[in-house]
């Protein structure tokens, strides 16, 4: 029988981003998460404006899992595709190919490390995810992060 | 010898709820006034260094429909909602805390009738055999003006008595955190000796707030600059107990703020330093001094221990980690910051600090906005994690200037809330705002407005508070999860 007293956060985390699948999967379609430890979180088809060189992207992340960890400790990067460019076949600013050295399989499955990290972060407490922050409002970012693509392009 | 449950640890709100529950006679349907009432707590327990605490989480009132027997001399419940509440500690690893009401004992000792004993005798030993450790049963009965309470002691198999009842969080703006209800059968308390070197201060403190003072048991976390001073304001005044946590050692820059520390020092860490100097000033204070950040499994153990946390730490991951200590485990925080910004062409200097207590219903340091998000993430990313940031140019940050007048003005500020805290209401002169502001320029303090919010994450309605051992903190890089999948983007499958 599986230790309780260890599994008490992970199951309130895991809880939690089941809820968030569901209100992501009303939006973007498949949302999934690591059902074993609530350490990430996936959306297979997010929309992103134009002037990219891709309609929708994959994006994977990762959740914070100490405790204290999500959502009280935002998440942050966000891992996409890793052949993303502007329209023109530019690169992008704040995208990296390469991850933290404990990523490497990541990187070898065609997956690139966005920067973004939040100022403000009130998360939203677990009867109203609407109310607050959390993954949906982090997705919402992300999606307003593509539509500059003055700065992500580096374009003058 | 196996460890003794010290006492039950309730929030303000919870204890509130229960008294209201237990000895209201009301118009319920169904309900006869005047009845003995009872409800269950389920409770996480606290197993630290020096004591075992069980901290309740949530209150299951049982209502008319709950009861087989209900009279103004006797309560049973029915079946069913025993059989609930133990599924619930079965599956989700809660103890058990039955509380019933002796609703016309108005007596200054209340205590468990013949038959209440005769009951535990029969129903403790058969709960500790269907549910295994760390499964803890405690009864409670609970009077007008007085309780008992006892728990199953299942390594020698015999029923002892809890100390007391500690309850956390305020009830008015004017009341202290903290209120201790000794239980009936607890020992009795030990004639407090009077130590000459406090004459000074007994006239404004008073005996009864020096004598709680010397039972406190206070963990300092951060001994930098406010720290330095806490600790030893702290066994001036004649505390009796001091858990000194901090990982690091005294550099020589340091030395222009950490009271008591000297050249020959650089080197040392900073809590044997001052556990040192201590020894050496107050004596008759016990010291613990743990060279480990707080979240590491010797720190917390003897932080969990404490009555009350004091918060002298510079990091937001350091802040938010006492944040959850405190929440979880229901153990008043008293925080207290400092801080210098220079003065630019567009922006003024300023020069400051403040000082904050968090106990349950008053908020907490997340949902007043003082927690830098992105910092915290970075306090509490994995190595690897924060060498990846440092090499992308973030997680670094210039040592901020740092004085040691602002320091002891605000340090002096934490340890006189740490006194208030151990004052009793009665003995409480004036409203004492949750958060003190300092401005150091116009040399002066305001109180700030903080309000507590149903909607937070951390000390919410749905939030952490009471989760004790159940959930116990730990670092990102301690709680490493199974490997995670080599996980390929479905467009290139």
């Amino acid at each position: 029988m599986p230790s309780i007293t260890k599994d008490l956060e992970t199951r309130r985390r895991l809880s939690r981003l089941k809820t968030e699948a569901l209100l992501l999967s009303r939006r973007f379609g498949d949302a999934r998460f690591d059902t074993e430890s609530g350490t990430w979180f996936y959306v297979e088809r997010f929309p992103i404006a134009a002037g990219w060189n891709k309609s929708h992207i994959e994006v994977l992340i990762d959740i914070p899992y100490g405790t204290p960890g999500y959502p009280s400790v935002p998440p942050e990067w966000f891992w996409t595709d890793h052949d993303l460019r502007t329209t023109e076949g530019q690169s992008l600013n704040h995208f990296f190919t390469r991850g933290p050295s404990t990523d490497k399989e990541h990187l070898n499955h065609g997956w690139g490390h966005f920067c973004v990290h939040l100022i403000g972060w009130r998360p939203a407490g677990g009867a109203d995810l609407l109310r607050g922050h959390s993954l949906l409002t982090y997705l919402d970012l992300i999606a307003t992060i593509f539509r500059d693509r003055r700065t992500l392009s580096g374009a003058r | 010898m196996a460890r003794e449950v010290d006492d039950i640890v309730l929030s303000s709100t919870l204890w509130s709820e229960l008294r209201s529950h237990l000895l209201t006679t009301n118009d319920r349907p169904g309900s006869r006034g005047g009845n003995e009432q009872m409800a269950f707590i389920l409770a996480a327990p606290n197993v630290s260094a020096s004591r075992i605490r069980l901290v309740g989480h949530e209150l299951l009132r049982a209502q008319p429909t709950d009861l087989d027997h209900q009279s103004p001399s006797a309560i049973s419940p029915n079946g069913q909602f025993v059989a609930t509440a133990l599924t619930r500690c079965r599956r989700e690893g809660w103890s058990l805390i039955e509380v019933h009401s002796h609703p016309f004992d108005s007596a200054p000792h209340t205590t468990f009738s013949s038959i209440d004993w005769s009951n535990d005798r029969m129903k403790m030993p058969r709960l500790a055999s269907m549910l295994p450790e760390p499964f803890y049963h405690a009864t409670m009965v609970v009077g007008q003006n007085s309780l008992d309470a006892h728990y199953y002691q299942r390594t020698i198999s015999t029923i002892r008595p809890v100390q007391q009842v500690t309850i956390v969080g305020s009830f008015s703006e004017d009341s202290p955190v903290l209120h201790y209800f000794p239980a009936s059968s607890s020992a009795a308390a030990s004639v407090f000796p009077q130590d000459a070197r406090h004459d000074r201060q007994l006239p404004l403190l008073g005996a009864a707030t020096q004598e709680a003072l010397s039972k406190a048991r206070v963990a300092v976390v951060g001994l930098g600059g406010l720290g330095s001073f806490v600790a030893l304001e702290l066994a001036y005044l004649g505390i009796g107990h001091l858990i000194l946590i901090d990982p690091d050692r005294i550099e020589l820059s340091n030395l222009n703020r950490l009271i008591g520390a000297g050249p020959d020092d650089v080197g040392r860490y900073k809590v044997d330093v001052f556990r040192d100097l201590i020894e050496r000033v107050a004596p008759g204070v016990e010291v613990t001094a743990v060279a480990a950040p707080l979240l590491d499994s010797s720190a917390l153990h003897h932080a969990k221990a404490a009555d009350l946390l004091l918060g002298c730490v510079d990091t937001h991951g350091a802040r938010l980690s006492l944040n959850h200590l405190s929440i979880r485990y229901l153990i008043p925080l008293i925080d207290a910051g400092t801080g210098a910004r220079l003065g630019t062409d567009s922006l003024e200097a300023k020069l400051g600090g403040q000082v904050q207590v968090v106990a349950p219903g008053a908020g907490c340091l997340e949902c007043r906005g003082f927690i830098h998000p992105q910092r915290a993430a970075y306090d509490l990313a994995p190595p690897e994690l924060q060498e990846y940031e440092r090499d992308h140019g973030y997680g670094t940050e210039e040592a901020r200037p740092s004085v040691i007048f602002l320091n002891g003005v605000v340090a002096s500020m934490q340890v006189a809330e740490t006194v208030r805290t151990f004052t009793a209401a009665s003995a409480r002169k004036a409203v004492n705002p949750k958060l003190v502001m300092y401005d150091a320029q116009a040399q002066r303090t305001f109180p700030a407005a903080v309000r507590y919010s149903p909607e937070c994450a951390t000390c919410g309605t749905d939030g952490v508070t009471g989760l004790a051992d159940l959930a116990p903190l730990q670092a990102a890089f301690q709680a490493a999860p199974t490997a995670r999948p080599a996980f390929a983007r479905a467009s290139l499958s």
